[in-house]
């Protein structure tokens, strides 16, 4: 009786507010609806005078001023968009207004991002706005988002001549509906893309030792390196190699064993057929002398579970003799040296280099923008020489200058500002944090990649595979899927693989290892990528 | 004879209990400590586990990183604004329905009281919240941090059953019999008795104000209506790798700033609230009932 | 059912409750009508554990898919392990975390010397406004087998060094016990509050019938706190399934992942992370569902044999 009651109770309060709910919802229906309606007819009103408005080459864009509401992301270090230099002269040059009501703060930006996508008003413009793979599949299928392939090759003639340079860009940003949503930065610099094998040279004349190029010279330098006080505090707290996790360390001598890293996963792909190698003998072979090697106390043991920022004061403290990073970003490398990986262990060696395509998601066009066409060109500048220069440096004579030979610099002062060079460039222009629609190329990559890092990734170029597939977009279905199944052999691997190198996990215990990952399903994970793989072809 | 045995027993009673204070209080307090000297600290010797008793390198940089941002200030205002603002309304309407579910006499008392619970349990989640507050046209001015949360079901409950249980009911009959309505009785009778649950109360909600940041991400974007805790949040993001997108290029300095500057930010945020918790203690104090059930 | 069949009698009988009660009645609107619109409102987002959500057709035009999100979050390899653990952390923290707020609010209530109370009291309340972020990173400062502050006191005992965070073996007791740590004191201001509220006559009266210290808790101080005790723990006990994720994320390394995957970190891994929100609302209305039954069995447990229960 009494939870009968109750049952009605809840039952009463349920329907009526989930009446309140549906009226609610209706009224913005139809209100939706009805502006949809009217903004075709607009756009068909103005689809002839907008084509004589647009002009298909140079500056000014539009002749007539047209307004683009942008959805973003202010990163932490930057300045409000708004007083942005680089957006100030911008809008000058194409005549085109940016509305930046809609450019957010990194805090809380994930929530009033998802917020955004569910209130039913869109932005024209997505700039920086760090779309994911799932949300340009998801919801350029649910029409929010517009096809931009066709746009591409009319109205951006510098994104057209990249993709044919780099085909492999296409496996980035085509959905599995053969539409391109959203647009990438792209990272012609092979030095960004790259960890470099950093070796302390001060410590290897100390030991009196030369460069290792084998594996056998390797282990032979790190046990010379071992137990010997360097900085001379009294205190244990050099070693001999380091890395900022296992999961990293583990992929770097994947490399020295010959594998590759092709869809930014544990994948290589042999004469057409994508397979994983994590349950390879040479991979069991790998561990066994990450292992080896971890036992005699030649490896950081807190690579199990520092953070990076722990990593980064290691590196910048010259506690480590042999580690990886992309550059020289977080310590002084007068004394270090980039090196190749080490041979013995496999015929080729490679470098798990990042894709071209690095970011995605940089840039998108809502379906709701009247002038779709003008948006494209908008963003296509910053995939050329000049635009691309223009959106690292900022404004000529403001906040940079061109030496004779062409060559853009920053103006003085701002890349060794005590603020942080990051803080200071993020005043005029938005890629300080990444994922902005940039186009970083050996010119105009002062900022981030020095000298020594050039230097270093020469000694890498020879081992840096020649098409790397970026990870593939899945159709919705396929990508709730593959979450499953990959957070589960994610976790079983890292789980194990961890084990193994700390002699926790007897290696007796392979075969556990690999049919384990088998009965979580490795197979199908692999034949999602070799669909996906052979949809490219 | 009897009474000095006793008083023996007491005095072990008291030095056993006050050995153990001690203890708890040592314990408590070294990470405390270690929060202090860790905020003065130079960020490598902090991550490298090089601090212990005092701390190492000393310096006020967190601090005065912080401390330099002006938008702290309108952030300190807008918490107490807030805290203020809101704690009153949750303290009016919590004590209306808990008084009114905790009298037997109230009408589907049982049934109303697990409508209530059950929005612990179950919730519709972000978006259609937002969508309300959006609707009622809330988003973006200060009702919209002190409406959606202005009740704490949790809260709600605990002081139900306080009056249910801590209040004679014979008072609140009492009352009636002398000509009080439901409203004096709640004025005269019941709220004069509550003083400790009404303070305890007081304090979760205050300090749920105070803490909050949610909210605030989901439904302010003018920032100058900002709480102090997501500005603070802010200085932390703009120090961190998040901000320089792993790439620390002339930024490795502020990144490692940001390690030592989370310890400032706990000083900078709750020393308000340390200063505030005295006045709320007092209420707290054994013999504050004294007389009073009797009266 | 009932209003329907007898008609004209409940109509009549519902005029008098209004006309008698109505000041209670009022009293309770206000707050109704916030739960209305804030919690009851906002309900139809539950449906999102079974459509696939598009934005453009909305919450009611979405399709359904049915179970599709239950069965994903079931297909997960791990999905057994990670509700053991999130119940075993949960039951650890209620056997050892819910009694010992009660135990530190008698000692306080206890202790001579009215500063020293205070100091108590102060002191221990401060761990709650510790951040999740400092709080891990001191548990991983002072639990290091390199440095650590514990493992050099076990050190002087000759044990150790133990990996306290690189093991699932001490996983769940790390995470209890620094729970412990930061909210007891917190926790214990309820009880300190409720001990308060107790009539001091009660204590005279005991002292006269000659009981000591021990037995005036004993007989006195807890039997008058039972209510609030109980009041909580029905509360917490509907907590169950509900773990927050911040603290076993960032505790979370890839070597005690076997006891530290917990719901919510799979949850943000395999749904949040994603932007899959039909799966996050699907396994969130799982759990809500086992706190449901879990807190619906122990108030009528309660209700039995305390004679206080929430509804």
């Amino acid at each position: 009786m009494k939870s009968k009651k109750i049952f009605a109770l809840i039952l009463c309060v349920c329907m009526i507010a989930g009446a309140l709910a549906a009226c609610g919802n209706k009224n913005k229906d139809t209100k939706s609806t009805q502006s949809n309606t009217q903004s075709t007819k607009q756009a068909e009103d103005q689809e002839n005078s907008e084509v004589s408005n647009l002009n298909k080459e140079g500056f000014p864009i539009v002749n007539e001023e047209i307004t683009l509401k942008v959805f973003g992301q202010q990163g932490p270090v930057h300045q409000p968009w708004d007083t942005m230099e680089m957006w100030k002269k911008y809008q000058e040059m194409t005549n085109i207004k940016l509305d930046f009501s809609d450019v957010l703060t990194a805090e809380g930006y994930d929530e009033k991002k998802s917020l955004m996508w569910a209130s039913n008003e869109y932005p024209d413009i997505f700039v920086r706005a760090f779309l994911s793979n799932p949300e340009i599949v998801k919801y350029g299928s649910q029409g929010i988002l517009m096809p931009l392939e066709d746009l591409i090759y009319e109205y951006a003639p510098n994104l057209t001549k990249h993709i044919e340079e780099n085909p492999a860009i296409l496996s980035r940003i085509t959905a599995p509906d053969g539409h391109i949503y959203a647009l990438p930065a792209l990272f012609t610099l092979n030095a960004a893309r790259v960890d470099k094998f950093w070796i302390n040279m001060d410590w290897l004349a100390q030991v009196g030792k030369e460069v290792p190029t084998s594996l056998e010279e390797l282990e032979d330098v790190l046990r010379a390196f071992r137990g010997i006080d360097f900085n001379g505090n009294g205190m244990e707290d050099e070693y001999p190699m380091g890395c900022s996790d296992a999961q990293t360390l583990i992929r770097r001598f994947a490399g020295v064993w010959g594998h590759q890293w092709q869809f930014e996963t544990w994948l290589e792909i042999e004469d057409g057929v994508v397979k994983t190698y994590i349950t390879d003998d040479s991979f069991k072979d790998e561990l066994m002398w990450l292992n080896k090697i971890y036992e005699e106390g030649l490896i950081d043991p807190e690579v199990f579970t520092q953070e990076y920022a722990k990593y980064a004061s290691k590196m910048a403290g010259q506690q480590m003799g042999l580690f990886f990073n992309q550059a020289d970003d977080t310590f002084d490398s007068t004394n270090f040296k980039g090196i190749a990986p080490f041979t013995g262990a496999a015929d080729k060696q490679y470098v798990q280099a990042g894709p071209i395509a690095r970011d995605n998601g940089v840039f998108a066009i809502s379906t709701e923008c009247e002038n779709p066409e003008a948006a494209m060109r908008w963003i296509d500048y910053f995939y050329g020489e000049e635009g691309s220069i223009f959106l690292r440096y900022g404004v000529e004579g403001v906040n940079m200058y061109f030496e004779e030979d062409g060559t853009p610099r920053y103006n003085d002062g701002i890349l060794n500002s005590p603020e942080g060079s990051g803080t200071e460039i993020g005043k005029f222009t938005i890629w300080p944090g990444g994922g902005a629609p940039q186009w970083v190329n050996e010119k105009n990559c002062e900022a981030i990649a020095s000298k020594a890092t050039l230097e270093a990734q020469v000694a890498l170029d020879p081992y840096v595979p020649e098409q790397i597939y970026s990870a593939p977009l899945f159709t919705e279905d396929v990508n709730d899927r593959i979450s499953i199944l990959w957070g589960d052999i994610d976790s079983y691997m890292r789980e194990s693989t961890a084990k193994f190198i700390r002699g926790e996990l007897s290696f007796d215990e392979w075969d556990t290892y690999v049919e384990t990952l088998e009965r979580i399903g490795l197979q199908e994970w692999v034949s999602i990528y070799q669909e996906a793989y052979d949809n490219l072809q | 004879m009897g009474y000095k045995k006793k008083s023996n027993g007491d005095l072990a009673f008291d030095l056993v209990i006050t050995l153990i204070s001690i203890m708890i209080i040592l314990i408590i307090a070294y990470p405390l400590y270690f929060v202090v000297i860790a905020s003065f600290s130079k960020p490598e010797a902090v991550l490298g586990g090089k601090i212990s008793l005092w701390p190492v390198g000393f310096n006020l940089k967190s601090y005065t990183m912080i401390l330099q941002e002006n938008k702290i200030w309108t952030g300190y205002r807008n918490t107490i604004l807030y805290t203020v603002l809101g704690t009153m309304i949750n303290l009016v309407l919590s004590t209306l329905a808990a008084f009114s579910l905790s009298r037997k006499d109230m009408p589907l008392r049982t049934p109303l009281t697990f409508v209530i619970s059950f929005t612990m349990l179950f919730g519709g989640g972000m978006i259609p919240v937002y969508m309300v507050v959006k609707n009622l046209k809330l988003t973006d001015t200060i009702w919209s941090m002190v409406i959606p949360n202005a009740i704490n079901t949790y809260n709600l409950l605990v002081m139900k059953n306080y009056f249910q249980s801590s209040i004679p009911e014979e008072m609140q009959e009492a009352a009636a019999i002398d000509g009080c309505n439901h409203f004096q009785t709640l004025l005269k009778v019941v709220l004069p008795l509550s003083k400790p649950i009404v303070a305890v109360i007081t304090l979760f909600y205050a300090v749920g104000h105070w803490n909050a940041f949610f909210n605030a991400i989901i439904y302010l974007r003018n920032q100058k209506l900002y709480p102090l805790q997501i500005i603070l949040r802010d200085i932390l993001l703009q120090n961190s790798l998040e901000a320089v997108g792993g790439d620390m290029t002339g930024m490795y300095e502020k990144v490692m700033q940001g390690e030592t500057m989370k310890y400032a930010l706990i000083i900078v945020a709750c020393l308000p609230v340390l200063i505030f918790y005295p006045f709320v203690q007092k209420y707290f104090s054994k013999g504050i009932m004294v007389g009073a059930i009797k009266g | 059912m009932a209003n329907i069949n007898t008609g004209t009698k409940n109509k009549k009988s519902i005029k008098k409750i209004l006309v008698s009660k109505w000041q209670l009645l009022l009293m309770f609107a206000i707050p109704f009508v916030w739960y209305v619109i804030f919690c009851y409102v906002p309900m139809y987002g539950i449906q999102l554990a079974f459509k696939n959500y598009n934005p453009k057709l909305g919450y009611f035009g979405s399709p359904w898919v049915g179970l599709r999100y239950f069965k994903q979050f079931f297909s997960s390899y791990y999905c057994w392990d990670v509700i053991w653990n999130t119940i075993s952390i949960s039951l650890y923290s209620i056997l050892f975390g819910f009694p010992i707020p009660i135990i530190l609010a008698i000692i306080v209530n206890e202790l001579p010397g009215k500063k020293f109370k205070k100091l108590l009291q102060n002191i221990t309340y401060v761990p709650h406004f510790i951040s999740m972020v400092v709080l891990c990173g001191m548990l991983y400062l002072f639990l290091s087998p390199q440095y650590g502050v514990l493992n050099n006191i076990l050190g002087v005992f000759g044990i150790g060094p133990i990996g306290f965070l690189e093991s699932e073996k001490y996983f769940k007791g790390v995470y209890v016990i620094s729970e412990i740590w930061q909210e007891s004191g917190w926790g214990s201001v309820i009880y300190i509050a409720a001990l308060a509220g107790i009539d001091p006559a009660l204590y005279e009266a005991a002292k006269i019938d000659g009981a000591g210290r021990f037995k005036r808790i004993l007989h006195v101080s807890i039997p008058g706190i039972v209510p609030t005790i109980i009041t909580l723990l029905i509360l917490r006990i509907g907590q169950v399934m509900s773990i927050g994720f911040e603290k076993a994320y960032l505790l979370q390394n890839d070597l005690n992942i076997k006891s530290s995957e917990i719901i919510s970190t799979l949850v943000y891994k395999q749904g949040i992370l994603q932007g899959n929100f039909g799966y996050a609302t699907a396994v969130g209305l799982f759990n809500s569902l086992i706190n449901l039954s879990l807190i619906i069995i122990a108030n009528k447990i309660c209700k039995k044999l305390f004679e206080t229960s929430l509804w």
